[in-house]
């Protein structure tokens, strides 16, 4: 059974211009966990990523409720706190993998600078740590040498979690990350992610609106509406049975090849 | 607890097209400048203490008089009032203003939707001819153009015209050249609709909003450029009191009757930022990109 | 990058050919006899018939576009009929002052307007950028001209602090002689370490380039402003901050040069009109350069001259245009990489 949650999120409430857009009641991640965070647009599930890490000031979002990770409350956390876990203990990577990247700026140069900025202790050390990282996820060293227009959605999307991998963070926020890319591809990231998770231990809030993806990925799921969480438990539960109807709905809407359940 | 959607876009109503515009003091600020300096063009023989002075007038015994409650500006080398003649002026630069862009409207539209509607070769042919006449700095082919026609307004308003048709036939082409990749250009084609109904229904209209940005945002350009070609000598001509001449006129007694030079030229400026103002607001208004964030940064 | 740069070459090449061309037809398709105006007010019936023979005129028109080009090419580009000498002489012995001026002043823009911008995007919608927008507009909203006589009136007849009227001090030819070069003072004086002239040179350009330079920095601030804005909310920029950046650095390294890329592009355009506007400022300061050669010219009609300027900085803005690209295109790789 689940060991003390990773990540606990406890009646988050994120408020934009005198709109509520998420009233999240509770959210749990455990170590090595992959949880879906399922919804249409605008469901708030984005928003509520972003508000993990602190992300939603730039928009002038207010923050309340509680986020805990590792026994530290990250709502209202002081920003060089909030710095030092960022990347470092969690990450978090987007739905466009190439504009994620910094389109004049080479790959190696940000990816190095991040690690050095985390600790690592030289440059060469970095540079080392960061082609191994690409390795791991089964890219070629050299194209942290590229720039990112050079590279393939999958390519870019590899490298975000390759910097993951590196800074060796805990939990990753996955934010729609296949969702840009082709059904092969898509594939291919999926696996990684559940090979990262099997060797590091790494937690995952894999956010989609892409019902079948999830179930493939995930072991739970939460569905979000309207900024609330509506349904929530074992992914192949809720996916096969679900009991609220506008889960009902979601998972109707699914296109399935020759009708049945979604596997 | 009221939980709403988070829009995705923010899509300016009409509303809030209205709201932006009067929430920026600076544009608010710009538009009525604008409106006053035009107006008051519009209405100079009816508010200024000396219309004459603005014509062929003069006074030999009120030469250079120091300004005063009789002559708010003072008065120039012959004698005229040179707060009349500043206000005058509104009827004059902005007047060329307007006409000028009217004219590189009627040249450039047409040009860039044809070179965007149709492409291939009329395409490349009016594009590089256009290339080439942005070749130029625009004041620097104005100047060229004026100094070889007699020096009058009209010359003043084609050289500038011919400076500056190229900018709008670039802007028209690159929007009607995307609005006719769109399907249902296609479509409508094919069902046989006429090449000038399609133009004028539908990539025209498209097309439309930069194209207002544009000139307005140009207006206080254009104004700086006639007042330049004036200030060397090469646009109007003793009397029409325009303030780029006037100022020249008046440079011989700088620094001594300062008020020659100053007044007019302040009033070049002023009138260029109202202008430059109204054009910012009204690119902000219609802008599609997404309304900037407030202090976009954050912890 | 080669095939980029080959291909920008090209272009370069071409427009330059069709500059020539137009300007050609800005000499002669004009009202009145072409030759005349060549020829000049003063000139004579028999002057003027030379003047229809040298130009070709009674050849028909693609000839006479032939000889103008082969001309222009060979560095015939007509005799002022103001100096006597060849306008190309003219214009290559005047350009010095100019350029000084002119980088005087574009270094100046930039040195205010790309940090202000950004203090106005730091601060958008708040006080500081208010400030700055205001300064700004006035600053592109300023005609050069009556900028220049205020200043003059400000600094000089005022406050007694700035000189108005030449390169510097003519008395220093006589007690410090200057060692030519480059024909720019500041730099001649400074490469001799003739510090009397260099103070001089110095403060006597203050004046010009700030006149000058107000375009530049207007333009630069406002773009500086609305790039990095546009920068900040894109993706990559939400990414970087998620990795743990600091502030300043997602705003002054990460958001600020892929921002820059925009305004590096607007330069050559701030370039040409900086050295058109010297046309209007440079008489006013005595200063010896391209501009005031011009201004005379336009005063005494002197059409040689006049087209003589008009095809130089005409080609000098293609060249910018080139270099800018360029620039650019190394900078950022998606524009060399499409």
């Amino acid at each position: 059974m689940s060991a003390e949650p990773r990540l606990a999120i406890e009646g988050l409430q994120i408020r934009i211009g005198g709109r509520q857009v998420v009233d999240l009641a509770y959210l749990r991640l455990g170590p090595g966990e992959i949880v879906g965070l399922a919804g249409e647009s605008g469901s708030g599930k984005s928003m509520t990523a972003q508000a993990v890490l602190g992300l939603t000031k730039t928009i002038g979002a207010a923050v309340a409720g509680s986020v805990v990770f590792e026994g530290i409350e990250l709502v209202g956390l002081d920003d060089a706190a909030m710095r030092d876990i960022r990347g470092r203990r969690i990450a978090m990577i987007f739905q466009s993998p190439i504009s994620s990247l910094n389109p004049v700026f080479r790959v190696g140069d940000v990816f190095v600078r991040a690690l050095r900025m985390h600790g690592a202790p030289s440059k060469s050390e970095a540079v080392e740590r960061a082609k191994a990282a690409l390795r791991e996820v089964l890219l070629s060293p050299e194209l942290l040498e590229r720039y990112p227009s050079q590279l393939s959605g999958g390519q870019a999307q590899r490298v975000s979690i390759a910097m993951a991998l590196a800074l060796r963070s805990e939990v990753l926020l996955a934010d729609e990350p296949t969702s840009a890319l082709d059904v092969t591809v898509q594939a291919e990231i999926l696996d990684l992610l559940r090979g990262l998770r099997d060797e590091t231990g790494m937690s995952v809030l894999f956010i989609s609106h892409d019902l079948a993806v999830i179930a493939e990925l995930c072991e739970r799921v939460a569905v979000m509406q309207r900024g609330q969480i509506v349904e929530e438990g074992i992914a192949r539960d809720v996916l096969t049975t679900p009991t609220e109807d506008y889960t009902k709905e979601l998972v109707a809407s699914v296109p399935r090849i020759g009708g049945g359940a979604v596997a | 607890m009221n939980v709403q959607p988070l829009p995705e876009t923010v899509e300016a109503t009409r509303s809030d097209l209205v709201g932006r515009l009067r929430t920026n003091r600076l544009v608010v600020f710009g538009l009525s400048v604008s409106l006053v300096i035009v107006l008051a063009g519009i209405f100079a023989p009816l508010i200024v203490p000396y219309p004459e002075d603005a014509g062929g007038a003069a006074h030999p015994r009120e030469t250079l008089l120091v300004p005063s409650s009789q002559h708010w500006f003072g008065t120039d080398q012959l004698g005229r009032d040179v707060f009349s003649r500043v206000v005058y002026g509104a009827r004059v630069s902005p007047m060329i203003a307007f006409l000028v862009l009217l004219i590189a409207c009627l040249v450039g539209v047409p040009l860039g939707l044809a070179a965007g509607y149709f492409g291939g070769p009329i395409d490349e042919v009016i594009m590089r001819v256009t290339d080439v006449f942005l070749a130029f700095p625009a004041l620097l082919l104005a100047l060229a153009l004026a100094s070889v026609l007699p020096p009058t307004i009209g010359s003043t308003t084609i050289a500038i015209a011919v400076t500056w048709w190229p900018w709008y036939t670039r802007l028209i082409r690159g929007q009607a050249a995307s609005v006719t990749g769109r399907p249902f250009v296609e479509g409508a084609r094919a069902s046989g609709v006429s090449h000038a109904r399609i133009l004028f229904r539908h990539v025209l209209p498209n097309s439309l909003t930069p194209l207002i940005v544009q000139v307005s945002l140009d207006v206080s350009a254009v104004i700086l450029t006639v007042s330049a070609l004036s200030f060397l000598g090469l646009g109007a001509q003793d009397p029409t009191p325009e303030w780029g001449l006037m100022v020249n006129q008046g440079q011989q007694y700088f620094p001594g009757q300062w008020w020659l030079v100053t007044f007019p030229g302040l009033a070049i400026l002023i009138t260029a930022v109202a202008f430059n103002l109204m054009g910012d607001g009204l690119r902000d208004v219609f802008d599609p990109k997404m309304v900037r964030r407030r202090g976009a940064l954050g912890g | 990058m080669t095939r980029f740069l080959i291909r920008r070459l090209a272009l370069a090449v071409l427009v330059v050919v069709g500059v020539v061309i137009l300007t050609f037809a800005i000499a002669r398709l004009v009202p009145g006899d072409p030759a005349a105006s060549w020829a000049g007010p003063r000139a004579s019936r028999e002057e003027i018939a030379q003047v229809r023979e040298d130009l070709g005129l009674n050849l028909p028109l693609p000839a006479q576009i032939w000889r103008y080009f082969t001309g222009v090419l060979q560095g015939d580009w007509g005799t002022s009929i103001h100096t006597h000498r060849p306008v190309l002489s003219d214009i290559v012995n005047r350009v010095p002052p100019t350029i000084e001026l002119v980088v005087a002043a574009i270094a100046i823009g930039l040195a205010f307007g790309i940090p202000l911008g950004l203090v106005s995007a730091r601060w958008a919608g708040g006080i500081p950028d208010g400030l700055v927008r205001i300064v700004a507009v006035f600053a592109v909203s300023m005609p050069a001209f009556w900028l220049a006589l205020i200043l003059q009136i400000v600094f000089f007849q005022k406050l007694h602090l700035l000189p108005v009227a030449g390169q510097y001090d003519p008395n220093l030819d006589y007690t410090n002689p200057l060692m030519q070069y480059t024909r720019m003072p500041v730099v001649d004086s400074l490469i001799t370490g003739n510090w009397a002239v260099f103070r001089s040179a110095a403060s006597h350009l203050v004046l010009p380039a700030l006149v000058i330079a107000a375009y530049p920095f207007g333009v630069v601030a406002r773009m500086v402003r609305g790039s990095e804005l546009d920068t900040l909310s894109e993706d990559h920029v939400k990414a970087v901050r998620a990795l743990g950046f600091p502030e300043r650095a997602v705003f002054g390294r990460f958001a600020l040069k892929p921002a820059l890329v925009p305004v590096i592009s607007v330069i050559a355009l701030v370039f040409a009109y900086s050295l058109v506007n010297t046309f209007l400022v440079e008489a006013i300061f005595d200063w010896p350069g391209l501009g005031s050669y011009a201004a005379a010219s336009i005063g005494s009609l002197d059409t040689p001259a006049i087209i003589g300027v008009t095809l130089f900085v005409a080609i000098v803005y293609v060249l910018a245009n080139l270099v800018v690209d360029i620039v650019q295109a190394w900078v950022d790789p998606r524009i060399r990489l499409t």
